[in-house]
C-alpha cells in the first residue's frame, strides 16, 4: 500500500512539482496539500498522513511553527522539511531539533526527495 | 541542491542521522568559543567591556576585535593572539562528527570531496560593480546566485549586462516580484521578467511543458523561483557571517503611475542578457 503524503507549501508550482515526483515514485501518494502552516496543521489532523513535506517560508504561519505544533499533536509524525532556507545551518538544525526527520534544500533533484522519503 | 552547509548535505544523503548532526553541532557550540569568551577567559576583558563592545557592534559593521582596539580595551597584539588561539581550537562539523564516532575519517574525506565538487558551482565569479555601491561583495553574491539559479532551475544561460545605479522606477514588464530581506542586511530583492522567461521558469520548476499558462500560475512560478534564489542567498550570507531572513515573495503591481518599487531610493540595476527574453535584477538597500 502506498504511503500517504501531505504537502505544505504556499507555492502552487512547488506543490505540482512535488506531487508529480511523489506520485510518480509508485511508493507514495499525495493525499492533500496546504498553503500555509495553519492549513497544514488542520489537514494533518483530518488526513493523518504517513509523511508531511513541509516548506519553511510561508505566509500566516511558517513551517517551523507548524512543525512544532504537529510534533506536539503527534510525537511520531514524520515530517521532512523541503525549503530554500534549508541550507542555512541555524534553520536546518532548528527544524531537526523540533523533530523533522530530514531536511532537503530547494532546488532539489527528484531522486533526492524519493530517496529521503523511502528512508523514513 | 543549492548553496548549503556540510551537515545538511550529510543528513540529506542519509550519511548521518538528524540526532547525530544535532549532537555534533552542540559539540561545535561548546568548543568553538566566541572572541569575547576567549578574551574573558584570559582576563583581557571584563564582562562590562564585552557588553560595551557588543552594544557598539549592533550599529557598526566592524569585528569584535576591531572595536575592542578602537576602545583601547585590547591591544592589536592581544587581538592577534586570541584570533590564533580561536583558529587553532576551531572544530569543523566533519571533525566533530568523527570525534563523536558518527563518521569515519574515510567517509568524511569521501563526502567532503563530493560536497566541495557540488558547491564549487556556487562560487562567485568575476563581476564588475560600479563605484559607490555599498557592500559590493554582497551585491556580487546576489547577482551571481541569481544567474546560477536561472541556469540550475530554468536552464537559462545568461550573461551579465552593465550594472548601474538609478532612482527611477523600472520599465513595465510581464511580472515584477520582490522579496524583502531583513536581519544583518536589509534589502529588497526584485526581479522583472518577460512572459517567455516566466513561462520557462514555471515549466522547469513544475517539470513539464505548460501550454500558455495563466498569469496567476506564472506569477506563482516566478515567486517560487525568487524564493529559492533568495533562500540560497541567505545561505551564502550566513557563510559570510550575516544572518538574514527572507519574507514570502510579493508581486509589485503596475499601476497608471508606473511601479512603486524604488520610490526615489537608490537602486542597483543588474540586467541579464538572454536570447530567451529579458530579465532584470533590482536591489534596493532598505532603510531601518
Amino acid at each position: 500500500m502506498k504511503k500517504k503524503v501531505l504537502v505544505v507549501d504556499d507555492s502552487v508550482v512547488a506543490v505540482s512539482q512535488l506531487k508529480r515526483i511523489i506520485n510518480d515514485s509508485g511508493f507514495f501518494e499525495v493525499v492533500g496539500h496546504a498553503k500555509n502552516g495553519i492549513e497544514g496543521i488542520k489537514l494533518y489532523a483530518s488526513l493523518r498522513p504517513d509523511i508531511v513535506c513541509m516548506d519553511l517560508i510561508m505566509p500566516e504561519m511558517d513551517g517551523l511553527q507548524a512543525l512544532r505544533t504537529i510534533m506536539s499533536m503527534d510525537k511520531d509524525a514524520k515530517i521532512v522539511v523541503i525549503s530554500s532556507a534549508a541550507g542555512v545551518e541555524e534553520k536546518s538544525v532548528e527544524a531537526l531539533r523540533f523533530g523533522a526527520k530530514n531536511v532537503i534544500q530547494k532546488p532539489f533533484e527528484p531522486e533526492t526527495v524519493v530517496s529521503v522519503l523511502k528512508g523514513l | 541542491m543549492g548553496v548549503r552547509f556540510f551537515g545538511q548535505f550529510l543528513v540529506e544523503r542519509n550519511v548521518i542521522k538528524p540526532n547525530e548532526l544535532i549532537e555534533a553541532v552542540e559539540c561545535q557550540r561548546l568548543r568553538n568559543l566566541k572572541f569575547g569568551q576567549y578574551a574573558l577567559s584570559r582576563g583581557y576583558l571584563t564582562e562590562a567591556d564585552v557588553q560595551r563592545i557588543q552594544a557598539k557592534q549592533r550599529h557598526l559593521d566592524m569585528l569584535f576585535g576591531e572595536i575592542a582596539v578602537e576602545l583601547n580595551v585590547l591591544t592589536q597584539a592581544e587581538v592577534e593572539e586570541i584570533l590564533t588561539i580561536q583558529e587553532n581550537d576551531h572544530i569543523f562539523i566533519g571533525e566533530a562528527l568523527v570525534e563523536k564516532g558518527f563518521l569515519t575519517e574515510d567517509v568524511l574525506e569521501r563526502e567532503l570531496t563530493l560536497f566541495m565538487a557540488e558547491q564549487s558551482k556556487y562560487v562567485t565569479g568575476e563581476i564588475v560593480i560600479p563605484e559607490g555601491v555599498k557592500n559590493p561583495e554582497v551585491v556580487k553574491d546576489f547577482m551571481d546566485l541569481t544567474r546560477k539559479m536561472l541556469l540550475r532551475i530554468a536552464d537559462i544561460n545568461v550573461k551579465f549586462g552593465d550594472v548601474c545605479i538609478s532612482n527611477k522606477e523600472p520599465q513595465r514588464n510581464f511580472l515584477l516580484v520582490k522579496v524583502p530581506i531583513s536581519g544583518g542586511l536589509k534589502y529588497e530583492y526584485a526581479t522583472s521578467l518577460s512572459r517567455d522567461i516566466s513561462l520557462l521558469v514555471t515549466s522547469k520548476i513544475i517539470g513539464e511543458e505548460i501550454d500558455g499558462g495563466s498569469r496567476e500560475l506564472l506569477l506563482d512560478g516566478v515567486k517560487e523561483f525568487c524564493n529559492i534564489t533568495c533562500g540560497n542567498i541567505t545561505t551564502k550570507m550566513a557563510q559570510r557571517g550575516k544572518v538574514v531572513n527572507i519574507s514570502p515573495p510579493q508581486e509589485v503591481v503596475y499601476s497608471q503611475g508606473g511601479y512603486q518599487l524604488i520610490n526615489g531610493r537608490s537602486a542597483i540595476y543588474c540586467p541579464f542578457i538572454s536570447p530567451k527574453g529579458n530579465i532584470l535584477l533590482i536591489l534596493i538597500e532598505a532603510e531601518d
